[in-house]
């Protein structure tokens, strides 16, 4: 027999393996990479500087063509990289603690505490979910900085509730019983013990979290009450309402929505991989056949 | 002539970690009316020549890299699917170790059993649903009628278990082929499964395939044993001359692991080891890391060697053991 | 059963309560005063205490919630800030109109992406199964917006095949909801889809499949006797889940095609600060989702044979 690897090592191999996922992975560091490029302002993109006629076509020169304003889509997409990527960073930042630390609490002392929070995360899964996030949007005001609290607040009930399950689970396992035995404290028993164990799972969600906050800022932009006075995905695909139709102007929203598609592909297709690797059950289940 | 002949049989899986050589020149056969009984540990092989009788191996990943099953006179590898669903469950029928999981849970156990008559035979409803009420009641669940329209999960671990001898039994195969049928259930339940099987055995005329992993359950049931180690045959013979004159000392290994009532044990003796990488199996004797009397003749490959007619062992040391033991 | 539904729904109270609490804060206390977005520049003082009065945003908070649960609880909503009429009769109003878009769109789509995850089951591993795991995916990855702005410019403007936006009560309205209904099932199918195939694909995998198979069943025979009815208990289950949310149709589809239905009113809502229409539409929301999933569970007791022992 040979020597047996941890399962987070197995399933780390089996994800290098797959290319495609790799491929994504590669991507997804890409647009990491330029958001951080933007945001350092070590590439500083010149995003309201006019550089032709309004609504140039596409061409060597300006290879997604000009804007209303006579401005270079291309660099506009580029610029809007980092506003996607810092709304999926800071919405996956402001609910992913929320739901680790509420589903740890529900799920490692249940009880009372557990009625509560899970009381509080079907309340919030009632409401329809871009009702509530268009309407705290509003309510907090127009503005990037809305954005991210709306998504944040309305996005940590998936999480929570996984995270919950997960330790439902674990809490019954022998190594936590044992590690009471020896008297470990819960705080060292939830950190130490269970919550490594859910990582993987929690990560997988998160990126899904991301993704779906790309998208959600789209519906926002397009609403009005989304990203203002910045060249982001969402507003150059609602722009796209009213240049399209008589003008026949494409390239802004086809940019945009490319842009924005390939992230989204690649967070979708890494997720997966890393579902796949990590799922026990799956990888069995291809070794027996 | 045998009812079932396996011949020279191989089959390979491919895994990520590489060919996986599951079972390698395999030869058995089953006499009617008489019960072969395939023992070994999991990974050994057995489950899947059952599939492979069946004709229900997922290839690919699986190849049958050679050999041949043959049936009363046609050659199971050769037939079309088409040709092989009109022998599932009609003339082979197999029973499966989870009765829990092996029941589809949303389907009342009264259609389960009938549904392989509907497939096979060409009755009305109402005959097929009487059938399915005296096999109920000819493998001991009371109240057929009632229980008839009753789902999987109303029923006790046995209980089930009788429902899928009667779903195997209900067009009277003429090989049943039992799959560890009793490692998920309870000792006492375990031992009324076998009785039943037993006394089903005798009334009809039907060969049985009994694999299983516990040398315990074999000696009531068994005609004839088969010791499989790593997809090779170690040991064959009846069950007199697997209980009291083993050869293999894989056998003497998996003999002493099992409890006896009769005789006062300190404790019970552990084969040493693991089965060897299936990956990567190295020539020569496959038990050769586990064995006590390995030497280096084990560094060929073993043969079947007749000592007693029908008892036959894979092993170069058996006459040396005889005067040990 | 009878206790059961009635166990599940004094379950459901709490929810709504807490339902009430978020849309409550929400807007009365984050959101704060809209009297002055209301009566526009230049209004004068005594003209906003006037409204405030009205509106009954004076008085302190705990008051203003005890008034929000009388409405909740009468199905009584008030006036519109925007248009001033009444709430329920807008709502009852805007029903009819984003039903005829959701539900047949729904159901074609849910029987749709049911048949696709049939057919990756039978062909599973095949060309047939890989072409359905791509396209789900990357249709899952193009935003809603560009499938709704494309498909009304292509599909409708620049060809001619759809009306370009608009709506009839009746027959006459059908033509209207073809493309919007064509982009709602194309926006779902892909997730549908995807979790479909998952269902049935672990399905195939159980051990009753393999028993199956041993009788001597063909694959349609499994497929159709045995592996659909355990898919479907799933599969009622993310569906019914989805109907509640079909109420409020889609947001975007509905503006975008001017459908008058409630997707379209709580866009405008929104637009004009209208906090009474949000509230109510949101709560109603809420409640039907809450419905929905006792609905669910009761779907589920009649699927699956071993939930009526519980």
């Amino acid at each position: 027999m040979r020597k047996s690897k941890s399962l987070t090592q197995k399933a780390l191999t089996e994800l290098g393996r797959d290319k495609l996922a790799m491929i994504s992975f590669a991507i997804i560091a890409a647009y990491i990479l330029i958001a951080l490029l933007i945001q350092t302002n070590l590439l500083n993109l010149p995003i309201h500087d006019t550089v032709g006629e309004s609504y140039e076509k596409p061409s060597w020169a300006h290879i997604l063509g000009t804007d209303i304003f006579g401005r270079d889509v291309f660099i506009r997409v580029i610029y809007g990289v980092k506003i996607s990527m810092s709304i999926g960073f800071i919405t996956t930042l402001i609910a992913v603690p929320i739901g680790i630390v509420l589903g740890a609490l529900a799920g490692f002392f249940g009880g009372r505490i557990d009625d509560f929070i899970v009381w509080i995360y079907s309340t919030f899964s009632s409401i329809p979910y871009l009702l509530l996030l268009l309407a705290l949007a509003l309510v907090l005001g127009k503005g990037i900085f809305s954005v991210y609290i709306a998504l944040g607040v309305t996005s940590w009930v998936g999480i929570c509730r996984v995270v919950r399950g997960e330790f439902i689970k674990y809490r019954e396992r022998d190594y936590v019983t044992a590690a009471h035995a020896l008297g470990a404290g819960p705080l060292r028993i939830i950190f130490r013990h269970i919550l490594p164990n859910v990582l993987p799972l929690i990560f997988i969600n998160a990126s899904l979290l991301f993704v779906s906050a790309i998208k959600a800022e789209v519906i926002l932009s397009y609403i009005g009450v989304g990203v203002q006075g910045k060249p982001s995905w969402g507003n150059m695909i609602s722009d796209a309402k009213l240049e399209l139709v008589g003008r026949g102007v494409y390239w802004q929203f086809l940019g945009a929505t490319c842009a924005m598609f390939i992230i989204v592909l690649a967070f979708n297709i890494f997720s997966d991989a890393l579902r796949d690797s990590f799922d026990p059950r799956i990888s069995n289940k291809t070794k027996e056949r | 002539m045998a009812l079932l002949e396996i011949k020279d049989l191989s089959i390979q899986f491919s895994t990520d970690e590489g060919v996986l050589h599951a079972v390698d020149n395999l030869n058995l056969s089953v006499d009617q009316g008489k019960t072969l009984c395939i023992v070994g540990e999991s990974g050994c092989g057995k489950s899947v020549t059952a599939r492979a009788i069946m004709g229900l191996l997922p290839i690919p990943p699986a190849k049958i890299t050679s050999g041949s099953v043959v049936l009363d006179t046609k050659d199971l590898l050769g037939l079309s699917e088409k040709e092989m669903r009109a022998l599932r469950g009609n003339d082979i029928a197999m029973i499966f170790q989870d009765p829990m999981t092996s029941l589809n849970p949303v389907l009342t156990c009264g259609y389960q059993i009938q549904e392989s008559l509907h497939i096979h035979d060409k009755i009305t409803k109402k005959e097929a649903k009487e059938k399915a009420l005296a096999l109920m009641k000819q493998v001991g669940i009371p109240e057929a009628e009632k229980r008839f329209s009753e789902y999987p999960h109303q029923f006790s671990g046995g209980m089930r278990q009788r429902v899928m001898i009667a779903m195997a039994l209900s067009c009277k195969p003429k090989l049943l082929i039992a799959d560890e049928p009793t490692t998920a259930l309870d000792v006492s339940i375990q031992a009324q499964i076998l009785e039943l099987l037993g006394t089903l055995k005798k009334s009809s005329d039907m060969a049985m395939i009994f694999i299983t992993h516990d040398l315990g359950v074999v000696a009531e049931i068994a005609d004839e044993i088969i010791v499989l180690y790593a997809g090779t045959v170690a040991e064959r013979g009846t069950t007199k001359d697997i209980f009291n004159h083993a050869a293999h000392p894989y056998t003497l290994g998996l003999l002493e692991s099992v409890p006896h009532i009769s005789k006062e044990q300190e404790h019970l003796t552990v084969i040493p080891g693991t089965l060897p990488d299936p990956t990567d199996y190295q020539p020569g004797c496959r038990f050769y890391e586990r064995c006590t009397f390995h030497s280096d003749l084990c560094k060929k490959d073993p043969v079947e060697e007749e000592i007693t007619p029908g008892h036959r062992v894979a092993c170069f040391h058996y006459r040396l053991k005889d005067q040990q033991y | 059963m009878l206790s059961y539904i009635i166990r599940r729904i004094i379950q459901a109270i709490p929810t709504l309560f807490g339902v009430t609490l978020v849309t409550f804060i929400v807007f009365n206390v984050v959101g704060g005063d809209p009297v002055y977005q209301m009566v526009g520049k230049g209004a004068g003082q005594k003209e906003i205490d006037a409204l405030r009065r009205e509106l009954g945003l004076d008085r302190p908070l705990y008051q203003q919630y005890f008034f929000y649960l009388k409405q909740i609880t009468t199905f009584d909503f008030g006036r519109s800030y925007a248009t001033k009429q009444k709430i329920s009769q807008m709502i009852k109003e805007g029903m009819g109109p984003s039903l005829s878009l959701a539900v047949p769109a729904f159901f074609f789509g849910s029987i749709l992406g049911i048949i696709i995850s049939l057919l990756v089951a039978l062909y599973r591993g095949k060309l047939f199964d890989r072409l359905t795991v791509v396209l789900s995916v990357a249709g899952m990855s193009v935003s809603v917006l560009a499938y709704i702005i494309a498909g009304q410019y292509y599909l409708a403007y620049m060809s001619g095949l759809f009306p370009i936006s608009g709506w009839e009560p009746g027959l006459r309205g059908v033509p209207f909801l073809v493309l919007p209904g064509l982009i709602w099932v194309i926006v779902s199918l892909g997730s549908d889809v995807r979790f479909f195939r998952t269902v049935m694909l672990d399905e195939i995998n159980q051990d009753y499949v393999r028993t199956a198979y041993a009788k001597g069943l063909g694959k349609y025979r499994v497929l159709f006797r045995h592996v659909l009815k355990n898919a479907m208990i799933p599969i009622i289950t993310r569906l019914v889940i989805a109907i509640p949310f079909l109420y409020t149709g889609s947001l975007l589809l509905e503006n975008f095609f001017s459908i008058p239905g409630l997707g379209s009113m709580s866009i405008n809502a929104i637009n004009s600060s209208d906090f009474p229409v949000i509230k109510a539409i949101t709560f109603i929301g809420a409640l039907l989702y809450v419905g929905g999933n006792i609905v669910t569970d009761i779907c589920y007791a009649l699927a699956d044979p071993r939930v009526r022992l519980k």
